[in-house]
């Protein structure tokens, strides 16, 4: 119980519960819901997943690092409707319009860690504002141009690929996210960067004494969260065909709900992309299902709260047994490194 | 025929149209095997019962659209037909899922007010090409579909400019209240307005903000726009909501006298307030109409087998314009 490697085993525990929870979930659906199990709502959902999941990707790290960026919505929008302008009203080709929408939420992402890193503003803090003031710029950006229904549409055929089109079957927004996730996964798990990153968020004190740059590290996870954020935003105005204002709206609560319910903590120092992939799943399995058995809106809105209350009381049941043991012990507060615990750099973040 | 029986006497005028009759009757009769020839036999023919209806609305926190969304499956009910209202709170991905969902049920048809003209273009296309036909409720969009149903917009934007015009003798500062910018709805009622403002040089909008067809937002954005304002003359609220909302913001600011507020739609609250003499005029249409016409359209589409990827047509209802002179001869909605 004492040893990381045993609480590393609870959490995995954990994790595969919720797998087996998502399991359970989608075997009921394919009984239950007409047409959950059939190809087309399939890829409907993997389509879902790769927008809400491109995000989350992003969100886990900033969480992990023991932030939090409730500007992932406004970020989105603003992607949006910034690629609907350049790519509709201006007639930018895509290969100008997507690096340029991509490089503007970057550098939104990373005046948030400015913010939060070097000016020392609480994260909750910054990214709250974030949220309002991003969307009030997205706003002012909005087409007003549009004077009849039928010329409202981006109809770029190669822009329209990222959000419509396919490759062997596969969704191409579908691609995009495993390349985002696997290149997150690979930064966590095999840079010197992802081992920083689990110290940041699990004992800055501690790290900040064995002389890592905390705020870098800090100021990169809301970079990243912006440049995620901002490339979901153009995939779903791909899919979509507009910048949709409304899209954005409440956004930040499924990707902070998918990273919770996948494991990470709160309180920083400890989740896995793995752990988010599922839980964003699970949060558009259960939306879809939901949908198909024509539940009405206020219980969907219900069930997800139940489900996120859920996965975050049982994370709070794995953390107060991590506190006792500290307690028991009096040792150093090791357990949130745990997850670098076989790597060599260890003993380095180790006060 | 005609010509010939003037000349003869009355009696031959009665004869000749008993032979004309009857010749008539004749060819009826000799025509009628063949109409029956072309028409499938009766068991074949196709049914409107137990047909099931996929309707996806853009809120139901809006009370017109409330209304419809009721009288959408009231009307369904009478055809036989099962409907299922989804709200699709304003949201495109929302509106979005509810159509794939739709779809991957398989319904005989969809009915959607779309949040956005743009943004559902896409689930529409999709729901075409699986063979499902699309009927848009009041809210059109770019892609093209199998029918449209709703208040003739760009019709109610003249009207509003022309009956605000009237009012204020041609000169005066206006405020334009939007709705939900992407929505068909406040494209072309806003698209009609500002063309026809062209035509009176004396009318000036001096203010233009979204207040998203709510009457709370219409409220707080008049509120503001009030304290920036020093001389409004009139208010365009895009719906009726707005206009509302925006005409309490000036009587809570005690400027309600010298401002004109004219909506569109033509719901119960406006209608009462004209009455009452809180707002100034509407551009409205009987709106009942609307979920009448859209499943009635749905039960021919039916019968006549039609399955997407058509354009059946598209039917715009006329508006006219209320204001105290007329409100009491108009149609009072339900809501």
């Amino acid at each position: 119980m004492l040893h990381p490697r045993v609480t590393g085993a609870f959490r995995a525990l954990r994790s595969y519960g919720l797998l087996a929870a998502l399991i359970a979930m989608g075997l009921g659906l394919a009984v239950t819901a007409p047409g959950f199990a059939s190809v087309g709502n399939g890829a409907d959902m993997l389509r879902d997943l790769a927008i809400l999941g491109i995000m989350a990707v992003g969100e886990t790290l900033v969480i992990i690092g023991g932030g939090i960026d409730l500007s992932v919505g406004s970020i989105l929008m603003l992607a949006g409707i910034l690629s609907d302008n350049l790519v509709r009203g201006l007639h930018f080709g895509p290969f100008v319009a997507v690096p340029l929408v991509l490089a503007a939420s970057t550098l939104v992402g990373l005046i948030n860690g400015l913010l939060v890193a070097r000016a020392r503003i609480p994260a909750f803090i910054v990214t709250l504002a974030g949220l309002y003031a991003i969307r009030g710029v997205a706003l002012s950006l909005y087409r007003h141009d549009v004077t009849s229904v039928a010329d409202a549409l981006i109809s770029d055929p190669t822009f329209l690929l990222l959000g419509q089109g396919d490759v062997l079957r596969v969704p191409i927004n579908v691609l995009i996210f495993l390349l985002v996730l696997g290149a997150g996964h690979g930064l966590l798990r095999r840079t010197r960067f992802g081992l920083h990153l689990y110290a940041v968020g699990g004992n800055e004190l501690a790290t900040r004494l064995s002389g890592i740059d905390v705020e870098r590290v800090r100021l990169a996870t809301f970079t990243m969260s912006g440049f995620c954020a901002g490339l979901s935003g153009v995939v779903l105005a791909s899919r979509l065909q507009t910048g949709a204002p409304e899209a954005g709206l409440g956004a930040e609560f499924d990707v902070i709900g998918a990273v919770v319910i996948g494991g990470a903590s709160l309180l920083g120092g400890r989740g896995t992309l793995v752990g988010t992939l599922v839980g964003a799943a699970f949060i558009i399995v259960l939306g879809k299902g939901q949908s198909l058995l024509g539940v009405p809106a206020n219980y969907q809105s219900f069930a997800r709260g139940v489900v996120i209350l859920l996965a975050v009381v049982l994370d709070g049941l794995a953390q107060r047994r991590r506190l006792i043991s500290r307690v028991i012990t009096r040792g150093p507060r090791t357990g949130s490194v745990s997850p670098a615990a076989s790597y060599p750099g260890e003993a380095r973040i180790r006060p | 025929m005609e010509q010939s029986s003037q000349s003869f006497g009355r009696r031959d005028l009665l004869r000749g149209l008993t032979i004309g009759g009857a010749a008539l009757a004749l060819t009826v009769r000799n025509e009628s095997p063949i109409t029956s020839a072309q028409a499938a036999p009766r068991s074949d023919f196709a049914k409107t019962q137990g047909l099931k209806v996929g309707a996806v609305l853009e809120t139901l926190s809006h009370p017109l659209i409330k209304v419809w969304g009721d009288y959408l499956a009231i009307e369904g009910k009478g055809f036989g037909m099962q409907v299922s209202v989804q709200d699709g709170e304003r949201n495109v991905q929302k509106q979005t899922s509810q159509m794939e969902a739709f779809i991957t049920q398989k319904v005989n048809f969809i009915v959607l007010q779309a949040t956005d003209a743009a943004g559902l273009s896409p689930a529409v296309r999709k729901a075409e090409e699986a063979g499902i036909p699309v009927i848009t409720l009041n809210q059109n969009v770019a892609q093209v579909h199998t029918g449209f149903v709703g208040m003739g917009h760009r019709a109610m934007g003249v009207q509003v400019a022309d009956g605000i015009a009237a009012q204020l003798g041609g000169k005066g500062n206006i405020v334009l209240l939007q709705g939900v910018e992407a929505t068909g709805a406040n494209i072309e009622r806003v698209a009609g307005f500002r063309d026809e403002l062209k035509k009176y040089p004396g009318l000036k909008i001096v203010a233009d903000q979204s207040a998203a067809f709510d009457r709370k937002k219409g409220h707080d954005v008049f509120e503001t726009i009030l304290k920036g304002q020093p001389k409004v003359d009139a208010v365009f609220g895009v719906n009726d909501e707005m206009a509302i909302g925006a005409a309490q913001a000036s009587v809570e600011a005690g400027r309600r006298a010298g401002i004109k507020f004219w909506g569109a739609d033509g719901e119960l609250d406006m209608l009462k307030g004209i009455m009452a003499g809180t707002v100034d005029g509407v551009s409205a249409i009987d709106v009942l109409l609307i979920p009448r016409t859209v499943m009635f359209l749905g039960a021919w589409l039916m019968t006549a087998r039609v399955s997407g990827n058509s354009l059946a047509g598209q039917i715009e209802i006329p508006p006219y314009a209320v204001t105290k002179a007329n409100v009491d001869k108009v149609a009072m909605p339900p809501a």
